[in-house]
């Protein structure tokens, strides 16, 4: 039944359809992450700075969470991750601590980063196969297509998806190494921002290596297996033991998810229907488990104004409602029978037996070293040497227990009674398993052969291509600290016009159709966006004021033209939804059917370096701090800038319908 | 038809209600609270009795019953029971302590009783009925972690005011326990076939040949699960939490003495005996481990007397463990059984009773323990002496030994213990010491009546042997010394010979606080490393290896128009030469 929920409608770019559908996976995902994200809004409820536009960007994030756990088009689900990228950029960085400025633009360049690589995967995932290719996009979640494709691929091109798979999810599920952008996350940014990120950036990671890696690489992700799971146990040592160093409870909370995420990884690697499944039920459990965590963290934060773990010793002294939730959230943690974390914890263990004992090993001297941290945190919490202002803490309001208690009920509820879950989830996991089991008989041979994928020696590349290419990565080196927004958009519109160059000489090497009206009508759009882009700024800012610092706080001074002068300027990022972006996916087309995936890997790169410059911008309307920092408000503005702003902001959403 | 055991799943159902009341409506309701699990415990305590009169009378098959909890694939999760007369009899045994326990609970008026302990009873209740029943060893490992993690939440209560050090060391214990149970049962899943850890598959499995585990496997899960047990017990040196308790806490004791220490451990060892038995040099292990506790404790009862009552009950798990090893199931049920109704009768006269009658009911329990005749704990004693001698007479002088310390230990502690308490008038309830006291009585009538059909009814066979006039005489003989010793010697042990042995004591504990400090400096150590050599790779990432890059970038930034379209064209020039260089070519 769920089967029949499947919306397919093409668009002017076949490599991209508005493909949805539904299945069990997506279900249990959509609603658990409707639940928590609704007791996560409640326990926001002590958030008073920009208030209005928190909530507006939450339900953004959780509108374009449940879109991600519907769509069924890989480069459709790239384009999400861009605008959850962004979404998470403006919670991070506005309502951090004092450096969550600079945190916020390292995570978004990580995230840029890593959907570069999936997209690239997706791409090269299209072309492995004529058969494939026939089908004109990545669909998600379709075993039959993926089976053909199997026996069909290149089997170089395939490899090298798979690697940039990798890479990108590496980005996605905080892998030891290069955990520090993810901890750093978490100790920047509120501890609600925090929370929404586990629920959401690392559950994706897991998601993405269940629809795209489990299905369409289940013999590379066998092959790989084995040294990741032992990665993970390490991994979740670590964690656990880094938590007896953690002073502060965004630290804690960090550790804490990081050694969940390593034990999703080993379910979803066991290689077994039970891991399988057992991952699900881990993963919905732990989104519930974080989401409670989430509501108490916050009640105590906001009756103690500390996130110090010494300064809350007692606290829960005289609070026996708080008390009580915080010891079944943190038994749930621990993985107490009859909780909902018992089951995955457990099997995680027992899976890892058979790739290794000392896995196991590390599993249980893990799960000692949480189980003993959080007692001792509790008891601290419960009888600690109290401070004078903790004597008095109020116990939860009803506002506060009310989504503790739904919460907590499904936690017990899902312990008790996993069948609820697991029953729908059965079907689907037991398919792939099989498949899996089919797709594993052989296991891939690699050698260094696939980057040849990577043709640089073909007809494309000519001289204005070298250039423009070439040119555009120098743009960004000089220009990347640009100051003066006059000349970033000089060199903005330089870039666009190497980008129409390389396309149309590139075209014509390789003797492909052009479609000259939609190279037109770009050109016209990055024109019409360009010019609308410095109208907006100059209706805020003097010629003589045309720094970037002059934007510092524009948020709140002039809302509706920052919200405006944003939008140009994500257009000229070519941001989802842009014409730009429509445009980009044509050229990524183009180049796909004659197998030049060098070139749009290099063009990729460039693209995103440059997309980075407009953020700076974007950046200090809305996040930067710098409160010292003396802004001359523009008193009179010339009616004709408004005029053409507007319109330009006009048409570039008709032009983004039309192509 | 058994009526009776349809019905047994009622029971741990009856607990699960209590705790659920005692977090809900009894929070505000004690009354509610105090009635309500007192009815519950009385019904659970008759379905009990039911079943064992039905079992014992009817000479029932074992029954089980199961339902399909989880299916994954081809996998089936059951959560069902086994019912055999070993669980009949601990079943009445708890449900019996239990109501005591909630008698003493209501008479003890210094520890109000609050409705959250009674329903932390409820849930420890629920776990033991839980453990009890079992037919699957992850079932009975999941009430384990039940019976474990009620017991932390009583003795993390507020109204205890347990000591910090005294959590923290059951905590590292119920840990290490765990971990070692969870290693054999990872290891037993593995190789068993189709991966079943029910119960009657690991007896029919085992009882075979055991195809695809070696010896060696063997050793490694008897180990673990014997390991398992002695943690779970805290027969740790210098670990054991019952030290941390207070003797104003006597409620608490009995319960995690009983639930903890005894009953856990115990049925750990009986449930997977098929499994432990496998390997003799593991049940060898247990005999010295048994004997070795039991010596140990009765020297550290003798030298600190403050601590007598935390080192006696570890002296009756040894003693439990050492039987054991030699196979005397029925010895170990029976002791248990013992310990327990003791345990009630002798911190039950703390209830400030002065009477003859609460004296009289101390005196039988005490003497119970010792194992004076003819009281039944004599009994069990020269049983155990009698089976050992005919299995491998080489151990019974240890078992003497054994026997011998078991009652110095047990002199020590309980007079210093009657010694210590006081006795304002008033009016309890004699029946709470009164009952089991006539129950120690009556097991030992009963043991005398005939003693083979209980083990014969327990496990289905015969290892006891029956009364021998050599092993009685030599038995009475052991307990004697141990009672004299005990009055005559114990306050005249030498101070020189005292003091020497506090300084090997106090040796031992600084050798093991320099081991423990050396580990955390290392730790310390080892993470300050990784530490730096993490901020050392990210500084070379972020920092030296980008250095060009910032620094054109930074140059640009400053730069006017012309400068920046001059380092542009630069750039180009110097990638596009990199490139033809490097062979990207477009002679095609």
């Amino acid at each position: 039944m769920l089967s029949e929920f499947h919306i397919h409608l093409s668009t002017k770019v076949s490599i991209i359809s508005l493909s949805y559908g539904m299945d069990s996976v997506s279900l249990w995902l959509s609603f658990f992450t409707s639940v928590v994200m609704l007791a996560v809004c409640i326990a926001a409820v002590h958030i008073k700075k920009r208030h209005k536009l928190f909530y507006v960007l939450v339900l953004l994030v959780e509108a374009v969470l449940l879109h991600i756990y519907s769509i069924r088009d890989g480069l459709l689900l790239c384009a999400a991750l861009l605008l959850l990228a962004f979404l998470f950029l403006l919670l991070i960085g506005i309502w951090g601590d004092e450096h969550s400025e600079r945190t916020a633009r390292r995570f978004f360049y990580w995230q840029l980063a890593g959907i570069f690589f999936i997209s690239m995967s997706c791409i090269l995932l299209l072309g492995s196969s004529d058969q494939y290719f026939q089908l004109s996009n990545v669909q998600l979640g379709e075993l039959p297509l993926a089976s053909t494709l199997t026996e069909t691929a290149d089997h170089d091109q395939r490899i090298l998806a798979f690697f940039m798979l990798l890479v990108g999810l590496v980005c996605y599920i905080p892998i030891i190494g290069m955990h520090r952008p993810f901890l750093s996350v978490y100790r920047q940014s509120h501890l609600v921002v925090s929370v929404i990120y586990s629920l959401a950036i690392g559950s994706i990671g897991i998601y993405i290596s269940y629809r795209i890696g489990l299905v369409y690489f289940a013999d590379m992700m066998h092959w790989i297996s084995k040294p990741v799971i032992w990665i993970m146990g390490f991994q979740w040592l670590l964690a656990s033991i880094g938590l007896w160093r953690q002073q502060n409870v965004k630290s804690w909370l960090a550790y804490i998810v990081w050694g969940q995420y390593s034990i999703l990884v080993i379910l979803l690697l066991s290689g077994s229907e039970i891991g399988l499944t057992m991952m699900w039920l881990q993963m919905l459990s732990f989104q519930l488990i974080i989401a409670l965590l989430c509501v108490l963290l916050t009640s105590l934060y906001e009756r103690t104004s500390s996130l110090q773990l010494e300064q809350w010793n007692g606290a829960l002294k005289g609070s026996p409602y708080l008390t009580g939730m915080f010891t079944a959230a943190l038994c749930g943690l621990m993985g107490i029978p009859g909780l909902s974390h018992f089951l995955g914890t457990y099997h995680a263990i027992l899976l890892s037996f058979p790739i290794s004992r000392w896995i196991t090993v590390a599993g249980v001297l893990g799960m000692m070293s949480v189980v003993a941290y959080n007692v001792r945190f509790l008891f601290r919490l419960q009888q600690g040497q109290a401070d004078a202002r903790m004597k008095d803490i109020a116990d939860l309001r009803f506002i506060e227990a009310l989504p503790a208690i739904i919460l907590l009920t499904f936690i017990i509820v899902l312990g008790c009674y996993p069948i609820i879950a697991v029953d729908l989830l059965e079907y689907e996991l037991h398919q792939l398993h099989k498949f899996w089991e089919h797709a594993v008989a052989a296991l891939p041979e690699v050698n260094a052969s696939f980057l040849s994928v990577f043709d640089f020696n073909s007809v494309a590349w000519k001289l204005p291509v070298v250039v423009s290419i070439a040119m555009s990565l120098a743009i960004w080196l000089v220009n990347n600290r640009q100051r003066n927004i006059n000349r970033m958009l000089m060199w903005q519109a330089i870039y666009h016009l190497l980008t129409l160059i390389a396309v149309v000489t590139s075209a014509k090497a390789m003797s492909a159709e052009l479609d000259i009206t939609l190279t037109i009508l770009a050109a016209i759009w990055y024109a019409v966006m360009l010019l609308g882009c410095y109208s907006m700024f100059r209706t805020v800012l003097a010629p003589e004021h045309m720094q970037i610092h002059a934007l510092t706080g524009l948020y709140h001074r002039r809302p509706i033209l920052a919200f405006v002068i944003m939008l140009f300027l994500l257009a000229l990022m070519s941001a989802p939804l842009s014409a730009g972006f429509s445009y980009q996916l044509s050229i990524i087309e183009l180049w796909s059917a004659y197998g030049q995936y060098g070139l749009i890997a290099l063009w990729l790169i460039s693209h995103t370096l440059m997309a980075t410059i407009p953020l700076e911008y974007i950046i200090r309307m809305y996040i930067t701090k710098d409160t010292s920092l003396d802004v001359t408000e523009l008193m009179s503005v010339p009616v004709h800038w408004y005029v053409i702003g507007f319109s330009s902001l006009a048409a570039l959403i008709g032009l983004a319908f039309w192509l | 038809m058994l009526a009776w055991s349809d019905i047994v799943w009622v029971i741990p159902f009856l607990y699960g209600l209590i705790f659920i009341i005692g977090l809900t409506v009894g929070r505000s309701h004690q009354r509610v609270m105090v009635v309500s699990s007192t009815l519950l415990s009385a019904a659970a305590f008759i379905i009990a009795i039911g079943l064992t009169w039905e079992r014992a009378t009817i000479q029932a098959d074992d029954y089980s019953y199961y339902v399909d909890w989880l299916v994954i694939g081809d996998t089936f999760f059951r959560i069902g029971y086994e019912l055999n007369n070993l669980a009949a009899w601990l079943l009445v045994l708890i449900t019996g302590i239990n109501i005591l326990l909630l008698c003493l609970l209501y008479h003890k008026q210094d520890q109000a009783a609050i409705s959250s302990i009674y329903g932390y009873m409820g849930l420890l209740l629920f776990a033991a009925s839980g453990v009890v029943l079992a037919d699957h060893a992850v079932t009975f490992f999941a009430c384990a972690l039940l019976i474990s993690f009620s017991l932390y939440l009583l003795l993390s209560h507020p109204i205890y005011g347990s000591k910090p050090k005294a959590i923290f060391q059951f905590i590292t214990a119920q840990l290490a326990g765990y971990a070692a149970f969870l290693a054999a049962l990872v290891v037993l899943y593995w190789y068993i076939p189709n991966h079943s850890l029910e119960f009657t598959m690991l007896e029919t499995f085992f009882s075979g040949s055991a195809a695809g585990f070696t010896q060696q496997m063997k050793h490694i899960i008897a180990g673990a699960l014997v390991a398992s047990a002695l943690f779970i017990a805290g027969l740790i040196p210098y670990g054991h939490w019952m030290k941390q308790l207070e003797l104003e806490r006597p409620i608490l004791r009995v319960v995690i003495f009983c639930f903890g220490s005894a009953l856990l451990p115990i049925s750990i060892l009986l449930r997977f005996r098929v499994v432990i038995t496998e390997s003799t040099d593991v049940l060898t292990l247990c005999k010295w481990l048994g004997a070795i506790v039991v010596l140990w404790c009765t020297i550290r009862i003798l030298t600190r007397i403050q601590d007598a009552m935390a080192y006696i009950g570890m002296t009756m798990v040894g003693i439990m463990i050492f039987a054991y090893g030699h196979g005397v199931y029925v010895y170990m049920i029976a002791q248990l059984t013992f310990i327990m109704l003791s345990l009630i009768a002798i911190y039950g006269s703390a209830i400030r009773t002065s009477s003859v009658i609460v004296f009289g009911s101390f005196l039988v329990a005490v003497l119970t323990l010792i194992g004076v005749p003819p009281l039944s704990g004599y009994w069990m004693q020269q049983s155990l002496i009698a089976t050992i001698a005919v299995q491998n007479s080489s151990w019974t002088i240890a078992a003497l030994l054994v026997v011998m310390c078991s009652a110095l230990g047990v002199t020590i502690s309980f007079t210093s213990y009657w010694k210590k308490l006081s006795f304002p008038p008033k009016r309890g309830a004699v029946f709470i010491v009164l009952w089991p006291a006539l129950l120690l009585i009556g097991l030992g009538l009963l043991w005398l009546v005939d003693n083979q059909r209980l083990e014969q009814w327990l496990f289905n066979m015969q290892t006891m042997e029956t009364m021998k006039l050599g092993p009685m005489l030599l038995t009475m003989l052991s307990i004697a010394v141990g009672v004299m010793i005990a009055w005559l010697f114990s306050e005249r042990i030498t101070g020189a010979l005292s003091s020497k042995l506090e300084y090997i004591d106090e040796g031992l504990q600084q050798s093991g606080e320099r081991l423990a400090n050396t580990i955390r400096k290392l730790g310390r150590l080892v993470a300050r490393g990784g530490q730096l050599i993490e901020r050392a790779i990210v500084q070379l990432l972020t920092t030296w290896l980008p250095f060009p890059l910032r620094f054109i970038s930074r140059t640009g930034a400053q730069a006017n128009i012309l400068q920046s379209i001059g380092l542009v064209a630069v750039l180009t020039i110097i990638m596009i030469v990199l490139w033809y260089s490097v062979g990207g070519d477009n002679t095609e």
